[in-house]
């Protein structure tokens, strides 16, 4: 008995050793970055649009910064655990992670968390696309005004998609709803995907999404662009309007961004700039992106940053005008 | 004993049935046209308190003989409970290898597994095969605790 | 379309040495993935995607397909030889194929699971190469009313899966549907019963809560009882294997488990769990002795494990002939191939026709080959329920932890797995099944979910929703499953009375 007393004492003892064994060599060493694996923190699932993006820059920035980089899927709440995560990560460069607008800039707005904007510093922008409207091939909307014309006639019974309750479709919804001063039927399903299968069952009527999420279905005719919200027409879609033609001013879209926790040290955080405007220069990159179809699109860190501010007054606003609902 | 346990389990479910009910209440209901956010959760809510209430009363009607006849060995699955929550609060530290080490003897030894060669190898493989087809292989991250430095 | 002539061009390009390697790999993780309860294949496909990425597209999207069939294979042998499922599709496997190995027969639940996944699986890939447009079309006539109805007669007739007190299974139900209320509302956006956990946000995870509710509560079962283990009966390794006649009343379960699986597959959401539990209730119902179900009876094992499979495989119809991925794991296959520059819908058989049929192709291999690995090991794997629980509970125990944990890289599903893990225990103590709770989670957020959004595409207009033809139709099957519910219940009542 007393013997497994001792042994068992000699055990605790050496655990307590080696445990401050590793903490003393970890304080000696000096700031050199990158000397381990990097992480970069995806809000939404694996496969979606977010999470390819990821995993097609990640093998660029490897290369530069000689050190594996890993992206870490942690989904939930609209993306709001990865933002939380990224926001109270260390700020030591080993934890990135991909913010976008309006995404992180509405969640606050629209119910209590534990982040703010304030706790993220920008690396560089990856990835811009508008909303746009699309309907079936046979619908009779054809034009932007037959859209405006039809929303009237059915008196707010008009149903369009998107993809959750204050995602940036919805929202772009409503900022489409005020400016064009008509009543829509927004109805929210579980992601873009549902959304389109609605559509193209006929149940609902439109749907209002990005970019990535129809380029490729247009091209295999199952649906067609009406509209979009972007700043100039789209090249990929030459017929569509953009609302600004039409004299609204109305430009929605959403941006994907490389961000780390605000505190990082500038010396580590000019050497991801830097990391990352190599890598997006690069020609593999950019033919990988071009093979998945991302609409990529760099914006560097203050051009981001600028860009952010002005999207959360913009945001701010709208939640103030259309009294959008706040849980806290 | 059996009766008396289910007495109490069923109360527990009434307790909450009636909590989510009253959470229920507090969300907007809406309108048979547009169900709010509390429409369903009222409902099942209320069916789920009446439900339990009334599988309570049974149980406590009905005289139930003991379960199957076997002894229970509750020792063990405290044990078990405990060292599971042990290595919940202690897994980051300690790391996914030290941890699902020592849980896999700690439990064996537990269970009266006699000896330790055996044990200690049963262990040792187990750890080491989790860890490398769920952190190597399927490339799950799995914290490395205190032998951070060394794996 | 010349189909010999393309099904041909598919099998010679499959049978590369490249392809046959990778289709043999996936299927292998498939199978692993499938047997370690927690991981999934969405998991493993994710993880492999940038793999995949070095790889040719069709090479690729084979190696992803056969890791999600694959899946397939593996979660019924742990439900069978522990009671612990590996995946939720192999839930219902549990009730009559563990009780199978307790007499001895654990081989020949092995063999009829694997023998009904791969009739399963091919006869789906044959429905996936003749009918995918058509089918994918018929898909599409299914929108938010049909969804909420199918989910109504699911709820109906699933509710009484494994006998038992009808109060008690209600009551498990509606504590599913209320762990499905879980989470932020898709209609509203408000954040529900989450008791400030920002974990919850998305509702609570399916895996963590069936392998509490049936892993972890059968080691605690397990270790509480003093039984001996000299119960498992001494049985030659030679006898493990089953004869052909104990299989052969298998063979109508295994056709009618892949007829209800596959359209099930159609339908989004967690198919593969939804069909198995449907062929399970359906081989009761056609059974001659329906009280024998739940002591170990080949049907309850041979329906559903084919049904998964039909319903993983029919699965894949809406993601190639529309582009759209109905379930997690098929949303991974369209990135797959998407990073490739190979969009599914309506052009993709048309222009890249060698992908798909050589994808079909190695389909018709992976399922063999998942066969021909899993058959020989039946033997192998049953004798491994001889270890003493005293070291195989603390082993299983741990995978499971690992094995909650690698779901999302967070305790917190470990958490819930230990809460499950002694409310089911607890649960079967006190007379309640744990399937309908699982039911009623599954099955919950469809059900809610396609209601609102049913009422909100009609603008609450009750005439347009149910005067729909699919939903008509299902709402009157429902009408009927339930007057025939309550007149069954009325009569044994009088029959009690009576007696």
């Amino acid at each position: 008995m007393k013997r497994k007393m001792t042994a068992g004492f000699v055990i605790l003892l050496a655990l307590t050793a080696l445990v401050f064994g590793e903490a003393f060599v970890w304080a000696q060493q000096t700031v050199k970055y990158p000397t381990k694996a990097v992480e970069i923190l995806v809000g939404y699932g694996a496969g979606g649009a977010s999470d390819i993006t990821a995993r097609i820059l990640a093998p660029h920035l490897e290369k530069i910064l000689g050190q594996p980089v890993v992206v870490v899927n942690k989904p939930g709440g609209g993306g709001e655990i990865a933002y939380t995560m990224l926001a109270k990560a260390n700020p030591d460069g080993y934890t990135l992670g991909l913010i976008n607008s309006p995404a992180t800039i509405s969640i606050p707005l629209s119910r209590k968390v534990s982040y703010t904007m304030n706790d993220f510093a920008y690396i560089g922008n990856v990835i811009y696309h508008e909303n746009l409207i699309v309907v079936k091939p046979d619908s009779k909307i054809k034009t932007f005004e037959d859209f405006i014309a039809e929303a009237k006639a059915k008196a707010g019974k008009l149903n369009v998609g998107n993809s959750g309750p204050y995602a940036d479709d919805h929202l772009a919804s409503l900022a489409l709803q005020h400016a064009a001063g008509i009543k829509v039927k927004d109805t929210p399903f579980q992601g873009t995907a549902p959304s389109l299968v609605s559509l193209l069952g006929g149940h609902i009527d439109a749907v209002v999404c990005n970019v990535a999420d129809i380029v490729e279905k247009v091209k295999q005719e199952q649906v067609r662009v009406v509209f979009t919200m972007g700043e100039k027409r789209n090249e990929l879609f030459p017929n569509a309007p953009t609302m600004k033609e039409k004299g609204m001013n109305v430009v929605m879209g959403n941006y994907t961004t490389l961000g780390a926790p605000a505190k990082t040290p500038p010396e580590i955080l000019n050497k991801l700039i830097e990391a990352m405007k190599q890598a997006m220069s690069s020609p593999e990159f950019i033919k990988k992106s071009g093979d998945a179809k991302l609409p990529v699109k760099y914006f560097s860190a203050e051009e981001i940053a600028k860009i952010y501010k002005q999207d959360t007054t913009a945001l701010e606003n709208l939640w103030k005008t259309l009294n959008l609902p706040t849980q806290k | 004993m059996a009766q008396r346990l289910s007495v109490f389990f069923i109360s527990g479910i009434l307790i909450v049935c009636a909590a989510y009910f009253i959470g229920a209440v507090r969300l907007p209901f809406g309108s048979i046209n547009e169900p709010g956010p509390g429409f369903f959760p009222i409902i099942i809510g209320a069916i789920g308190t009446i439900l339990s209430a009334y599988v309570l009363g049974e149980s406590i009607k009905k005289k139930e003989s003991a379960r199957e006849g076997k002894t229970q060995n509750s020792a063990l699955l405290i044990i078990y409970i405990g060292s599971l929550i042990g290595l919940v609060i202690f897994f980051k530290w300690i790391g996914s290898l030290c941890g699902v080490f020592l849980l896999v003897l700690l439990l064996m030894k537990a269970s009266r597994l006699p000896g330790w060669r055996l044990p200690v190898i049963v262990s040792i493989i187990a750890s080491s095969v989790i860890y490398l087809v769920f952190g190597y292989w399927l490339k799950v991250s799995l914290p490395a605790g205190i032998l951070s430095g060394l794996i | 379309m010349d189909f010999t002539q393309n099904l041909l061009n598919g099998f010679a390009l499959a049978f590369s040495l490249e392809n046959l390697g990778i289709c043999f790999l996936g299927t292998l993780i498939g199978t692993v993935t499938g047997v370690l309860p927690g991981i999934g294949p969405t998991a493993a496909m994710a993880l492999l995607i940038p793999v995949s990425f070095g790889l040719p597209p069709t090479a690729s999207l084979i190696l992803l397909a056969g890791i999600y069939y694959g899946a397939m294979y593996g979660g019924s042998t742990t439900s069978i030889l522990l009671n612990i499922p590996g995946e939720a599709a192999s839930v219902v496997t549990c009730i009559d194929g563990y009780q199978m190995a307790k007499k001895g027969k654990a081989g020949t639940a092995l063999a009829v699971a694997a023998i009904g996944s791969w009739a399963a699986g091919t006869a789906a890939v044959i429905g996936v190469m003749l009918f995918a447009p058509p089918l994918a079309r018929f898909a599409l006539l299914f929108g938010p009313p049909e969804y909420f109805s199918i989910a109504l007669l699911g709820l109906l007739v699933l509710s009484n899966l494994s006998g038992g007190s009808f109060s008690r299974s209600s009551l498990a139900m509606v504590l599913g549907l209320m762990l499905s209320t879980m989470g932020i509302d898709l209609m509203s956006g408000l954040t529900r019963f989450t008791l400030g956990f920002v974990e919850l946000s998305d509702g609570i995870e399916f895996a963590p809560v069936i392998m509490g509710l049936f892993g972890l509560s059968e080691v605690f079962q397990v270790i509480t009882s003093v039984e001996k283990p000299s119960e498992v009966l001494k049985v030659k390794f030679r006898e493990l294997y089953p004869k052909f006649r104990e299989l052969k009343p298998a063979f109508g379960a295994m056709i009618r488990g892949t007829l209800i699986g596959f359209p099930v597959g159609l339908l989004p959401g967690p198919s593969g769990t939804l069909s198995s539990f449907a062929a399970y209730r359906l081989e009761k119902t056609f059974s001659k002795k329906p009280e024998e179900f739940g002591t170990g009876v080949i049907q309850g094992v041979a329906g559903p494990e084919s049904a998964n499979n039909s319903a993983t495989t029919a699965s894949l119809i809406p993601l190639f002939a529309l582009g759209l991925p109905f379930a997690p794991p098929v949303a991974i296959l369209l990135s797959g191939l998407m990073i490739h520059g190979i969009s599914p819908g309506p052009f993709f058989i048309r222009d890249h026709g060698n992908v798909f049929w050589t994808v079909i192709a190695s389909m018709y291999l992976g399922n063999l080959m998942l066969m021909i690995l899993n058959l020989p090991l039946v033997g192998v794997f049953a004798s491994l329920i001889k270890t003493p629980p005293r070291i195989l509970m603390p082993i299983i125990t741990a995978l499971m932890f690992v094995g909650a944990y690698s779901i999302n890289a967070r305790m917190f599903d470990v958490v819930i797995l230990l809460s499950f893990g002694l409310f089911g225990f607890l649960m079967k103590k006190c007379g309640f099944e744990p399937a309908p709770l699982i039911i009623g989670l599954i099955l919950g957020k469809i059900f809610e979910e396609s209601l609102r959004q049913g009422l909100n595409v009609v603008d609450g207009n009750l005439w347009l929703f149910f005067s729909r033809p699919i939903t008509a139709i299902l709402m009157c099957l429902s009408l009927a499953v339930f007057l025939w519910g309550l007149y069954k219940w009325h009569a044994g009542r009088k029959l009690s009375r009576n007696s």
